[in-house]
């Protein structure tokens, strides 16, 4: 389904790269640290997906996977699936490396318009996910027919991009059944990209998750609570400190009170970052000051210096004695 | 996966293999622009161009049965373009037989002189030189980064599918009916992704602490020369001369 080089007019393929490129700037700013997995193994999945062709009328037909990709990936899809294409020209020349900026605009056209479908309220989310899966497919042949249409091929490329309309239908299923299976084993991955779209949408701070906390001591103690009630149990922490902010300090899980302490070891903003995996997350700064380095205890009271004293003497005496009787 | 498919003949000596990868960036690239702004009514002009094409497959060394490969598999896409014109006579559209042909024609040389000049591209030069290429010509970051982790998870992917396949296999399964196999398949995918993902987790964490900062290092220390600038003068103006003939 990808366009060739040489085929579309220069001045559309140009200007078409100019826009993706415009688009990939805009859509993949600011990338978190967890959100690279994610965008790396869903580009995987679609390039390896479009590798399994179907022989459909003659010609041939593959998956796409633009649907699930805008599923789980939301605005982020658009560069994923630019950069899947330009892994697709450079490694079996589907399509070309000039008329990469059509396809990536046909084919993310697709993926964003899953990613907004996706986001569509009171639709059951089985629904939600064949339209999506549809959309994902079947948008970006309509859109190549059109280009086709408009660059002097007449429309013979409608018929074809009709021949979609069966794959498209399967890739919902499919969507569907991904879907719901995801949902049932690990909802988190589906709990994440709701997390992702806000970071997204640039909403700094999660809904809902409450941290809270004070000094005890030595110890900073934080409490994490769903809208100041309900603890947040066995939660992700992670703690930064002032001095190595990239690295974590301390990684660990609140217990079932949604409670976790730290033992600070420096002056300064430490960074406390709690995520459910549910799509909950919230990052909290504690400002630590005058922290006590305690020192080693290692003095002992005299009459303890005085027992183990005495304790060797006889004990060492007890064994002479008893060595020199065996040999007698 | 991706480095034994790209990488295969990058390790061969030749004039290709041995230049910057920016420079063949550039110069085949713009050769491929050049090639796609010609005019259909001027058939005439891809011989030259397909001249120049083979006496670049020359130089570069590479086995020429890898360029039939590499083009029998666009084929299919390239041949149903080619023959659009003639679907969309058959539709009832105003297009004469003589455009058809000359069209049509148009449309397969074209695409087939890009495909065997990225073949040149990508087979003289390796997919990490590539991407390296790329980075320093300016290429958005998030597609570097994107690209980096592809060129990871792709074998891993691969090798999970081996996994969960040989899984299969031993526990004898076979076709089933209708719905009853696609839920089966649709699972397997899906759960193919779940532990994949989990893998590539585990996978990120272990470059991170390799010291990975967002693209893979590549062992070679370029420097774009006098022979490399050479070069892509003398390849985009060439093809340009010959597109101005």
């Amino acid at each position: 389904m990808h366009i060739a080089d040489g085929i579309l007019p220069v001045s559309a393929c140009v200007a078409a790269h100019a826009v993706s490129l415009a688009a990939v700037y805009r859509l993949g700013r600011k990338i978190e640290p967890e959100e690279v997995v994610r965008m790396g193994l869903l580009s995987s999945a679609v390039f390896v997906v479009s590798l399994i062709h179907f022989p459909i009328g003659g010609t041939s037909v593959h998956l796409g996977m633009f649907g699930l990709c805008g599923i789980l990936l939301g605005r982020r899809a658009f560069p994923v699936v630019y950069a899947t294409l330009l892994f697709q020209a450079l490694m079996f020349q589907h399509g070309g490396l000039l008329s990469l900026g059509v396809n990536a605009l046909n084919m993310g056209a697709g993926a964003l318009a899953a990613a907004a479908l996706w986001k569509a309220p009171r639709i059951p989310e089985s629904l939600r996910a064949l339209v999506c899966g549809v959309v994902g497919l079947l948008l970006p042949a309509i859109l190549m027919a059109v280009e086709f249409s408009l660059a002097g091929y007449g429309k013979g490329f409608f018929v074809v991009a009709s021949l979609y309309t069966a794959v498209a239908l399967v890739e919902g299923a499919l969507t569907v059944t991904i879907v719901g299976f995801v949902r049932r084993v690990k909802p988190a991955v589906l709990a994440r990209v709701a997390a992702c779209l806000l970071i997204v949408v640039g909403v700094a701070h999660a809904h809902d998750l409450v941290a809270t906390h004070e000094r005890t001591g030595a110890s900073v103690i934080v409490r994490c609570t769903y809208a100041g009630t309900e603890a947040v149990s066995f939660a992700e922490v992670q703690v930064h400190s002032p001095a190595l902010p990239k690295s974590a300090f301390q990684t660990g899980r609140t217990d079932i009170k949604g409670v976790f302490a730290f033992v600070p070891d420096a002056d300064g903003e430490w960074r406390f970052i709690v995520d459910d995996d549910m799509g909950h997350r919230t990052e909290l700064k504690i400002p630590v000051s005058a922290v006590a380095v305690a020192p080693a205890n290692t003095t002992q009271p005299l009459w303890q210096k005085a027992m183990l004293g005495v304790s060797v003497i006889l004990g060492g005496t007890g064994m002479l004695y008893g060595w020199k009787a065996r040999r007698r | 996966m991706t480095g034994e498919f790209l990488d295969r003949y990058a390790t061969l000596d030749s004039p290709l293999h041995r230049l910057d990868p920016r420079a063949k960036v550039v110069a085949l690239i713009l050769a491929v622009l050049i090639v796609s702004a010609t005019p259909p009514d001027a058939l005439w002009r891809f011989i030259p161009y397909y001249a120049a094409i083979a006496t670049l497959i020359l130089l570069s060394s590479l086995p020429q049965r890898m360029y039939f490969t590499r083009c029998a598999i666009a084929s299919p896409f390239i041949l149903l373009t080619s023959a659009l014109p003639f679907i969309s006579m058959l539709l009832g559209d105003a297009i004469a037989l003589d455009n058809a042909i000359r069209l049509g024609a148009a449309v397969a040389l074209k695409a087939y002189a890009a495909i065997l000049l990225l073949t040149l591209l990508t087979a003289t030069t390796g997919l990490y030189k590539l991407l390296w290429a790329f980075r320093k010509l300016g290429a958005p970051e998030s597609v570097n980064l994107i690209a980096a982790m592809m060129s990871r998870y792709i074998a891993m992917l691969v090798d999970e599918y081996a996994r969960m396949a040989r899984a299969r296999a031993s526990r004898c399964a076979r076709p089933m009916a209708g719905d009853v196999h696609f839920a089966v398949h649709g699972s397997q995918i899906a759960m193919l992704f779940i532990r994949s993902w989990e893998r590539a987790d585990r996978i990120h964490s272990a470059m991170l602490s390799r010291g990975f900062t967002g693209s893979m290092p590549v062992l070679d220390d370029y420097v774009f020369t006098g022979r490399d600038l050479t070069f892509t003068t003398a390849t985009v103006a060439l093809f340009a001369a010959m597109a101005l003939l």
